[in-house]
């Protein structure tokens, strides 16, 4: 049998258990998601669009800007991803439609007016031939209504839900649509040619919300949300995959933080003299007293709220355990009679240490590694959750934690927007799954003893 | 622990008063005399040693000052508010987790490697790994809106409006005590005392709940601290997302809207909480183990 290192077979007891090895693949995929992120997906997270706002998963959008533009012999004004194209053509749907204000007083109808002309109705019958749709106060379009009927001084029927606000706006469609076709082809970035139904036009404005679909040098184009968009419309995927970068960078650096503040501590109380090596472990038991992820709130809520910041703050509190772990395993292999040998060989204390006792260490320390990146993860996205999301650039960064946020903001009285909650929550649920069941196994195949915690 | 205390109140103090930012700063620009007349009310008109002596002698007679965001209300009066809401949450989060965590580790050490065992400890990663955040939407929407069981958010005096709060800061602390209680209770199962007692014919429940608990909870009980820390914490989120009126809600939104006296206040109490309640883990510990006795 060929020798090896218990690192190696370690590693071979590792990928011999099944969860452990689905949990490092998973892990895989995420980091390699999150870091290029843009080869996934071409949204970029922060760029808004309002009139798409609470797209499901899985939905497409043909409106690309709240109004396309275009003017003969100028720059049209058009969304990026349509500018390179030289030949555009839109499909238009427009409805006309009118609409309808109701405020609510104590839950009854209280006034209801048209918001063209401001003219008031008391009474107002919608049969099942009218198209209704009730428009959120700022964002898009909800559902189609039913037939009701909505009288002065009445309550609200039940079909707008428990709590719909003291405001609501309806939109009447009529039957009549009207439909054109537009086709804009343009020579060296000016408009050359607008043509509309077949006629030339000098001018041509259109609102988002009308455009079917858009066709580009005869290939229609459509935007993509895989994970739907979020209530501003910024495509949730992507929002996730940025947000990861956060989150997976803080939960790294910071753990090489500790890695680093644990492994001098433990390192120097271990080969102190008993004075100090009791005056440094005294040290870190007080510290273990203090709270502190109340010290850290305080930190980053009253001074900068820097990456820098965090991962000081962060790294601070982990790298206790840390350094008693590692004190206890130096002492522990200090006292081996492999080491005398080495010392008996000339060996000076440092090169001792770092040749000869910290690579027979590794494994506890790679066991509680992994251990400490989802806790870290799990403390940055309770900070970013609270609402202490790191600033960078006077922008703060969005991290998995205040993704969750403004799910749990949008999620509504009936839960209809669930997914801008489920999926940033199930990217890190996964995530920490993996690391965690990962730490599992590492513990199982890298520490000797049989019976954990 | 006296001085444990003095560091606290210090620390804080410093950290608070050293901050960048003015708790009068508003979208309105205020005229120097209505500046002057607030700096004067609140003492930041003096030197800053001067301003420590004065709080820690306000603090020595228990007057924890005024709130610089509510502008009628003294800290003591909110923190008498609000602490025995946060103080309810906590508690009961701490009963779920440990009846819960300790029914759970015996029935999964008594099913070892069996059905039971595997999904309990399944559960149990997967609470560990949930962070309350996402637990309690998840609640909120399960018991909250699709089965309209219980109330959404908010709190009135009662058990309906904490049982949503409470499991979902319970959950990760139920597991860990889970894991513990079984790991422990494994342990202590396989030692002789353990089989001399069946050997005698003793039924597993008088095993168990006789002999073996009590060695098998000792680890448990060292855990005792940082739950209890943890769950302090927890609460800070769980307020948050439930609408709670506690301590916690206090001690972010003051920390942001820059209330000296009020996060001073805040983390005060947290802080004297926590070191009274590791004061008493230990002696818990003390009793329960005669082992460490001897060491100190």
């Amino acid at each position: 049998m060929k020798a090896s290192s218990p690192l190696i077979l370690g590693l071979r007891r590792l990928f011999s258990q099944p969860l452990a090895c689905v949990s490092l693949i998973i892990i895989v995929i995420v980091v390699l998601l999150c870091f290029g992120a843009s080869l996934f997906t071409s949204h970029e997270p922060e760029t808004q669009h309002l009139w798409a706002g609470a797209l499901p998963p899985l939905s497409y959008q043909a409106a690309l800007m709240p109004i396309q533009e275009a003017e003969l012999g100028k720059k049209p004004k058009l969304h990026p991803a349509l500018k390179k194209f030289l030949e555009l053509k839109f499909d238009i749907q427009k409805q006309t439609y009118r609409e309808l204000r109701v405020a609510l007083h104590d839950g009854k109808i209280h006034r209801m007016f048209w918001v063209e002309g401001a003219i008031a109705v008391d009474h107002l019958l919608i049969e099942e031939k009218d198209i209704v749709r009730q428009r959120f106060r700022e964002g898009p379009l909800g559902k189609d209504l039913p037939a009701l009927e909505l009288k002065m001084g009445t309550f609200l029927p039940p079909t707008f839900g428990p709590n719909p606000g003291p405001v609501i706006f309806l939109r009447f469609y009529s039957a009549h649509i009207q439909k054109e076709k537009v086709s804009i082809s343009l020579e060296k970035g000016l408009v050359r040619d607008i043509n509309l139904n077949g006629k030339a036009l000098e001018l041509w404005k259109e609102r988002a919300e009308n455009i079917l679909s858009v066709e580009a040098n005869g290939k229609p184009i459509q935007i993509f949300h895989l994970l739907g968009t979020d209530k501003l419309g910024r495509d949730l995927f992507s929002r996730i995959l940025h947000g990861g970068q956060i989150s997976l960078m803080v939960g790294g650096v910071a753990t090489l933080v500790s890695l680093i503040i644990g492994l001098f501590v433990g390192c120097l109380a271990a080969v102190a003299r008993s004075f100090w090596d009791r005056f440094i472990m005294a040290g870190v038991d007080v510290l273990y007293a203090i709270p502190f992820m109340f010290l850290v709130i305080l930190l980053l809520s009253l001074f900068s709220r820097s990456l820098l910041m965090l991962f000081v703050a962060l790294g601070a509190v982990q790298w206790l355990t840390m350094s008693r772990i590692v004190r206890a395993q130096v002492k522990a292999t200090l006292s081996l009679p492999y080491v005398d040998a080495a010392r008996l060989g000339g060996a000076k204390l440092p090169s001792l240490l770092v040749r000869h006792v910290l690579p027979n260490i590794s494994g506890p320390i790679i066991i509680y590694c992994t251990i400490t990146v989802p806790a870290v993860i799990l403390e940055e996205s309770f900070l970013a959750f609270i609402g202490l999301t790191v600033q960078f650039n006077g922008r703060s960064l969005d991290s998995w934690g205040s993704l969750v946020h403004q799910g749990v903001q949008s999620i509504g009285s009936d839960g209809e927007q669930l997914w801008i909650l489920a999926a940033p929550s199930s990217a890190m649920v996964i995530t920490l799954l993996a690391l965690n069941f990962l730490g599992d196994g590492m513990r199982d195949a890298l520490d000797p003893k049989e019976d954990h915690v | 622990m006296v001085l444990t205390l003095f560091c606290l109140c210090t620390l804080t103090f410093f950290l608070v008063r050293l901050a960048p930012g003015n708790p009068f700063e508003t979208e309105r620009h205020l005229d120097e005399v209505a500046e002057n007349a607030l700096n004067a009310r609140y003492g930041f008109d003096r030197s800053l040693p001067e301003q420590y002596f004065l709080y820690m002698g306000h603090l020595l007679q228990g007057d924890l000052g005024l709130s610089t965001k509510f502008q009628d209300r003294s800290i003591n009066d909110i923190i008498q508010e609000h602490l025995p809401v946060s103080m309810a949450l906590g508690a009961l989060s701490l009963f779920l987790a440990i009846i819960f965590g300790i029914g759970a580790g015996i029935l999964s050490a008594l099913h070892r490697g069996r059905g039971w065992d595997l999904l309990i400890m399944a559960l149990a990663i997967i609470g560990l790994s949930l962070p309350t955040f996402v637990i309690g939407p998840g609640f909120q929407v399960l018991f909250g809106i699709k089965l309209a069981l219980l109330p959404l958010a908010g709190y009135e005096p009662g058990l309906t409006h904490l049982i949503l709060p409470a499991s979902t800061l319970a959950l990760p602390f139920a597991a860990r005590i889970a894991r513990l209680t079984r790991a422990g209770l494994l342990d202590i199962l396989g030692q002789n005392y353990i089989k001399a007692g069946r050997s005698r014919g003793f039924g597993t429940g008088r095993l168990i709940f006789v002999h073996a608990l009590k060695g098998a909870l000792l680890p448990l009980v060292s855990y005792l601290g940082p739950a209890i820390a943890g769950v302090a914490t927890g609460t800070v989120v769980v307020e948050k997302i439930f609408q709670i009126p506690g301590l916690g809600r206090d001690f972010i939104e003051s920390a942001l809207n820059r209330d000296p006296f009020l996060v001073m206040g805040t983390a005060l109490v947290y802080g004297v909480f926590l070191v009274f309640s590791n004061f008493i883990t230990d002696l818990l510990a003390l009793w329960m183990n005669p082992r460490l006795r001897e060491k100190t």
